[in-house]
């Protein structure tokens, strides 16, 4: 006889939206719907960005694969004090992405202008929902608040994954003058974004 | 690190460009200074909004389907500070409190008698009734037991579930009295989807999906299987099913294979009921609701194992 089998996956609320932090509070009690619905919500952002450190697709997305079974295990330490679910997954999202980009590529394999390039890029592209689009130019707008040399640290950092050290000797500048740029350039940037926690 | 110096490092750190142990000595610095925390909290969000200006990139279902399939097997972290009074579990499953209380304990404790592993550290739990009683004080012991209660594989909870349904006398009844039932059979699922994917001679193939939305096939010639990784496939009406069927490569029969219901834009699997005879092409079709012995329509996805 026929067996019919039928497993499928379902957002539980369709609109409004559940928010992100009680789907983590439901992830961590091991609740898999919950999970398959904040993967559906974020996974693009999440693989956006690692690709974006990585530009390699099958490492971005081992990486990506990493980054959630980690939001898995450890929704019970996600802290709804200390910010925001979104900043809590691309923070981990970052880090992995950066470790991976210092264990994969050796310095010099790395193009000094991979953080900035990939930064004008991104800005062009116009196919994006308006959504990003807002997004990008509210960061592209604040970008432009900064000097020459903040954008640069920062880009290379946070969009090209150099540590300071790094970044120090491309930009042939000191380590410290690179930490004094990215705190006064992140500092910026805040201001700039109306960022408060 | 004096204090002048981390807070020259917020930034760095914001971005993740300490070196570990730089970072390390960071965040013990950041324990004793609440404006250091404050400002690297707002520097962390600003990060985030860069973070968030990065193009998305849509990720390939199949990334999906083995994440979820690895979940069955990945042991969840306890709470940072236990709450052993107001444990999680019960508190967000929201309408009945009492009744979702009692059950999980059910379940744990039929998961220890089917579950040899579990037992060295579960033992002295088992001797103590207090254990069905979350108000109890928390001994030590206890303690790890209630982090082994939130670190309970799904795999387990399967089992355990199972030994539920036997015990009230039939797996329909099991699926009136446990809430969230409908999940365990997902976890069924996902266990036999992830026995595909790690599968030595796992294959895959992607494909446009004839009507609307993507699809990945995933076959295993060794174990015999294969499944459908479904992405925006459009519902059908009421009267209307999606079958899936097993093709022979030589007869050209096709094998009913089961009916799935696809998610709309979320990701949905279905694991193929029946076996595979390698050689056998995976389709599906649209037929009448229930499903059909012999497709009726042409396939709006056909893929070949070879």
């Amino acid at each position: 006889m026929l067996k019919l089998v039928t497993h499928h996956i379902e957002r539980d609320e369709p609109v409004p939206e559940v928010s992100l932090d009680s789907l983590l509070q439901r992830i961590a009690t091991a609740d898999e719907r919950a999970f398959s619905e904040l993967y559906d919500r974020v996974a693009p952002r999440v693989l956006g960005l690692i690709r974006r450190l990585l530009i390699d697709h099958a490492q971005s997305e081992e990486v990506a694969q990493e980054v959630f079974l980690e939001i898995w295990k450890t929704a019970a330490k996600f802290d709804t004090e200390r910010g925001a679910a979104m900043s809590w997954i691309l923070t981990m999202a970052h880090r992995r992405a950066v470790d991976r980009v210092r264990a994969s590529q050796s310095g010099h394999d790395r193009d000094l202008k991979i953080g900035i390039r990939n930064l004008e890029r991104e800005y062009d592209q116009t196919s994006e929902a308006v959504e990003i689009r807002i997004e990008h130019e509210r960061v592209k707008k604040a970008m432009g608040q900064l000097t020459e040399l903040q954008r640069q640290a920062i880009s290379l950092a946070y969009y090209g994954g150099y540590s300071h050290s790094e970044v120090a000797e491309l930009l042939h500048v000191p380590i410290g003058t690179v930490k004094t740029r990215l705190r006064d350039g992140m500092i910026r940037l805040r201001d700039e974004m109306g960022v408060t926690t | 690190m004096t204090r002048d110096d981390e807070y020259l490092s917020s930034g760095a750190y914001a971005v993740n460009a300490l070196n570990d142990e730089e970072a390390r000595a960071y965040e013990r610095a950041l324990d004793e200074s609440p404006e250091l925390r404050q400002e690297t909290d707002e520097l962390s969000a600003t990060a985030t909004l860069l973070g968030l200006a990065a193009a998305p990139v849509q990720p390939p279902p199949s990334l999906k389907a083995s994440l979820m399939a690895k979940l069955a097997e990945t042991p969840q972290d306890a709470p940072a500070e236990p709450r052993a009074s107001t444990p999680p579990i019960v508190a967000d499953r929201g309408a009945a409190p009492e009744v979702v209380a009692a059950v999980p304990i059910d379940i744990a404790v039929a998961a220890r008698a089917t579950q040899q592993p579990a037992a060295a550290d579960a033992q002295p739990v088992d001797a103590q009734p207090a254990y069905a009683q979350p108000a109890a004080p928390e001994s030590p012991a206890a303690a790890r037991a209630t982090a082994r209660w939130f670190t309970t594989p799904v795999g387990l909870l399967v089992a355990a579930a199972a030994a539920v349904a036997l015990f009230v006398g039939g797996g329909v009844v099991g699926t009136s009295i446990i809430p969230g039932m409908s999940t365990t059979s997902q976890d069924a699922s996902a266990s036999s989807l992830a026995q595909i994917f790690s599968a030595s001679d796992v294959q895959s193939t992607q494909t446009t999906v004839e009507g609307g939305g993507q699809a990945t096939v995933v076959w295993s010639k060794s174990i015999g299987s294969a499944a459908i990784v479904a992405q925006g496939m459009p519902t059908l009406a009421s009267s209307k099913t999606y079958e899936a069927w097993y093709i022979n490569g030589s007869t050209g029969v096709a094998t009913p294979a089961g009916t799935f219901v696809p998610g709309g834009d979320s990701t949905t699997w279905h694991v193929l009921s029946g076996t595979m005879t390698p050689g056998d092409t995976i389709g599906v079709t649209v037929e009448p609701a229930g499903g059909s012995q012999t497709p009726t329509t042409a396939p709006i996805l056909a893929v070949t194992s070879a």
